[in-house]
């Protein structure tokens, strides 16, 4: 592949500049990341996008297609097939959208393909119905793909911390770099937020996870296998945004 | 629309720059070599410091400016781009009060204005702007992409010419810096972009679009209105940039370090406008390669070689664009449906020589200015 | 943690020319929105608010047609506002990827539209205008909507506080005295309604240059500030000169001190 073949030439080249093994090894994985989505994305990559009626689609589709994808709109179970990834999208309520999910079949589908190894994105509530439950919803269900739920952002001093959590926030990554933050440099991991349901982040479970604080810490990002999910709005990010995006299509192009 | 009256010619490239039969006026001598690069090599680069090297060509020029009358010595048109921050700096670091006039056309790139307002913050600079009024200025360009001619940027040269003019009466300036060098603009053919001081080619665009000419009045700045600058408020106009052996890249890092100037990237220009116009819009309409120009100059002055420019555009002008977007947004802008605008420039290409102009008149006035006052030629007209 | 956001204000005519206002009445033309909206874009601004103001007067929405071509080729996050009177324009607007309409005088004849818009949107998708006159003696009094004579106008705090009832995701305070003034922002009221409100705040009209902004921001942690001279005029003239990238890193180096402020 012309990806190994660039890193082999390169790789030769380092090693005469740099000291030591660990810091020549260190940055090749991070240059390895950072050129594989522009090497690999040479035909769009077919990603679906979950429409059922809450949600910015516009922009989403529009961030796709400049992040080297290629949008379709899954609107019933059977569009779901001949997809490289889905997104879930997401802007509303927990309650009328995971009925609208259930109702048009989306829901088991979505969870069959998921559980298959089709890479799947949850965007803010969409982020949240990947979960089992929602305070915003006592009765309804998400996808149940993550063990995890949503609660009410209810910040003790509503002078500095107010909610919604509306605005551009900064994202720690809990132990090791996630796989759709590579080639994004630390002091650009900002990323917009519109939320006034979080999910708290899980130390047990085994995933991938980046936080952001909101008087306390709660989940920005989170990576468990396909399965990924995102509070905040990569469609609106800026560039950051559209690099996340771009990992997001390189995951899917190496499941495929 | 009729045939145009340019002449059809076989497809033949110059031996020594790289200008050809795009440009259908084009003369070879026995030897294959154009009437450009001889034009440019034995009269253009007479007027520069190429010919006349000197080490303080520049400081003379500078220093003949008259100084401390009125609020501003100097006044400069600043679009964001090398030559102009170049000049605008030049006139600055020599103590001169600039005027720093930057006209907005509406087509303004972030990264032009980021260098606009760097300039505007130097000490001895007054910034002001010139804001087009959009719907007529609008009505202008889609009027000249209506003709089928490639030079629809002409209006903003004709509006900048009358801005600069204008705010040199408006502030008693007499001296106008212009950041026009024949390093870099010296080889540009007629047709491709033609004497913005002809308004009766203007106006015979308008017409042919069906335009009213009351569009046109407020913009233009004709052969008249330049000639009453130059006899009644005596506003003259330099070119600093060819008092010196003027080099773009090393000006561009002057710019860098003086004033944390940006690039743009080198082929995406500092006006959507301009971008669309020289990589998209020429080559697919006209099939004229803008590049040609300044590689064919920079090959006379030896700063590259011929295969080196021919290298360069074998790779497509539009290569680093997202056309796509590029036409989007200049056909929304225009109020063009996209499919309307490509559908514009699939239409057979005209030239000027197939609407009213001057170009012999103006040719002998300015012929005589020149036999009069012992001027070169510094530009095409 | 959350940063203020730094908002560009466009405002728009009926004749979709960007327009800059003073004290609600003089205009001076600007230029092209769709170009503008297309800088600060550039720019990466924080967030865009681009208002139609003469829609509610004309009985009209904001021209879809317009907001698209905003969406189009923007890639920052929008607000849009501009005679929004019902819950399909709201829907149209979003779906063209807008992400807060904004809502202003619609409210003055029906309140409970607010209600009706946020629990069928969310109230992050949902601002409210709130335009402010703050009369020499007594307490502030605000409108939904153009401040009119005739109407008296609600206590500013109570009126807020209904609107957060409502569910309103955020509230962008509209000085109308202070608009295009540039004399800085009201301080106090401003810092006293983010002490009583428990949703985002956007503080608009008055800002002239960086120390307005700081000195609304060392009072008080507000959720935005939005201005429209700051970022169209060249500093310190009235010569129209986009800028944004100088504004945005003089706010990054001032938040560790404005943090401390806070806390």
């Amino acid at each position: 592949m012309i990806a190994h073949h660039l890193v082999l030439v390169i790789s030769l080249s380092c090693v005469r500049i740099f000291q030591s093994t660990s810091e020549l090894y260190a940055i090749l994985w991070q240059l390895f990341w950072a050129i594989r989505p522009i090497i690999n994305l040479k035909s769009p990559v077919p990603v679906g996008i979950v429409d059922y009626g809450a949600g910015n689609i516009a922009s989403l589709e529009m961030a796709l297609i400049a992040a080297g994808g290629a949008p379709k709109l899954a609107r019933e179970p059977s569009d779901l097939s001949s997809l490289a990834a889905v997104i879930l999208p997401g802007v509303g309520h927990f309650g009328p959208a995971s009925a609208a999910l259930r109702d048009s079949g989306l829901a088991q589908e979505l969870c069959r393909c998921a559980i298959a190894g089709l890479p799947l994105l949850g965007i803010c509530l969409g982020f949240q119905l990947l979960a089992t439950t929602s305070e915003e919803a006592p009765g309804a269900s998400g996808l149940g793909l993550l063990p995890l739920s949503s609660q009410r952002l209810r910040p003790r001093n509503t002078i500095l911390h107010k909610v919604p959590h509306l605005g551009w926030n900064t994202l720690h990554a809990v132990n090791v770099c996630p796989r759709l933050l590579h080639g994004i440099a630390f002091e650009k991991r900002r990323f917009y937020f519109a939320n006034s349901y979080a999910i708290a982040p899980d130390p047990q479970m085994l995933a991938t996870q980046a936080t952001y604080c909101h008087e306390h810490t709660w989940l920005a990002l989170l990576e468990r296998g396909t399965i990924c999910g995102v509070q905040f709005h990569p469609e609106k990010s800026r560039s950051q945004g559209l690099q996340l995006l771009r990992n997001f299509l390189a995951l899917a192009l190496e499941c495929g | 629309m009729s045939e145009s009256n340019a002449p059809q010619r076989d497809y033949q490239i110059c031996s020594r720059c790289v200008m050809d039969t795009s440009d259908p006026w084009i003369v070879f001598d026995s030897q294959g070599r154009c009437n450009h690069c001889s034009d440019f090599l034995n009269q253009r680069l007479a007027v520069t410091a190429y010919r006349t090297p000197s080490n303080d060509g520049l400081e003379r020029l500078l220093a003949s400016i008259p100084r401390g009358r009125g609020s501003h010595d100097v006044v400069v048109g600043v679009s964001g781009g090398v030559d102009s921050s170049s000049v605008a700096l030049l006139a600055q670091q020599a103590g001169l009060r600039v005027l720093a006039v930057h006209l907005d056309n509406g087509w303004d790139t972030p990264i032009a204005l980021q260098n606009v307002l760097q300039l505007a913050g130097l000490s001895g600079i007054t910034y002001e702007a010139e804001v087009l009024n959009w719907k007529n200025f609008k009505a202008v360009q889609r009027a000249f992409i209506a003709a089928g001619v490639p030079d629809i940027e002409l209006p903003t040269d004709i509006v900048i010419q009358a801005a600069l003019h204008r705010a040199a009466v408006r502030h008693g300036i007499c001296t106008i810096l212009s950041g026009g060098n024949i390093a870099n603009e010296g080889i540009l053919p007629v047709c491709w972009m033609y004497n913005p001081r002809d308004s009766r080619y203007a106006e015979s665009i308008l017409n042919f679009a069906g335009l009213p000419q009351a569009f046109f009045t407020p913009l233009k700045f004709g052969f008249r209105k330049e000639l009453r600058c130059r006899l009644q408020h005596r506003i003259r106009t330099l070119y600093p940039l060819n008092q010196f052996l003027y080099n773009k890249d090393s000006a561009r890092q002057q710019l860098i370090s003086a004033i944390g100037w940006q690039s743009y990237g080198g082929k995406h220009c500092e006006s959507t406008y301009t971008r669309f116009c020289q990589l998209i819009y020429q080559p697919r309409r006209h099939g004229i390669d803008y590049r040609r120009c300044h590689l064919s100059a920079d090959i006379c002055l030896n700063l590259v070689t011929r295969r080196q420019a021919l290298a360069e555009l074998a790779r497509p002008a539009w290569s680093d664009l997202d056309v796509e977007h590029d036409v989007a947004f200049v056909a929304r802008k225009l109020d063009y449906a996209p499919a309307e605008l490509n559908a514009a420039m699939a239409n057979p290409p005209r030239w000027y020589v197939d609407f009213n102009h001057r170009q012999r008149l103006l040719g002998f006035a300015y012929s005589s200015f020149r036999l009069l006052t012992g001027r070169r030629k510094a530009s095409n007209f | 943690m959350l940063q203020p956001r730094l908002i560009p204000v466009l405002l728009v005519d009926a004749q979709q020319q960007l327009v800059k206002t003073i004290c609600f009445g003089r205009r001076q033309y600007i230029g092209d929105p769709l170009n503008a909206a297309y800088v600060f874009s550039g720019f990466e601004a924080d967030e865009l608010l681009v208002l139609d103001i003469d829609a509610s007067t004309q009985g009209r929405c904001i021209p879809l047609t317009f907001v698209a071509a905003l969406a189009r080729f923007t890639h920052v996050p929008l607000t849009v506002g501009g005679g929004v009177i019902s819950l399909e324009q709201i829907h149209g607007l979003l779906a063209l990827g807008v992400e807060k309409v904004a809502l202003s005088s619609v409210l003055s004849r029906d309140f409970s539209f607010l209600q009706q818009a946020a629990t069928r949107f969310g109230s992050s998708t949902i601002s409210v205008i709130l335009n402010v006159h703050v009369p020499e003696k007594g307490t502030p009094l605000a409108w939904c909507g153009r401040p009119d004579i005739s109407m008296l106008g609600r206590p500013l705090l109570e009126l807020a506080l209904a609107c957060q009832e409502a569910g309103a995701g955020e509230l962008l305070i509209h000085a109308v005295d202070r608009d295009g003034q540039r004399q800085g922002y009201d301080v106090p009221i401003l810092a006293e309604l983010n002490r009583q409100l428990a949703i985002p705040l956007v503080a608009l009209g008055g800002c002239g240059n960086h120390g307005h902004i700081a000195d609304l921001l060392k009072a008080s942690p507000l959720s935005g500030v939005a201005a429209g001279s700051l970022f169209i005029y060249a500093p310190d003239t009235q010569q129209v000169l986009l800028h944004y990238p100088l504004s945005h890193h003089w706010l990054q180096e001032q938040l560790p001190q404005l943090q401390e402020c806070w806390i």
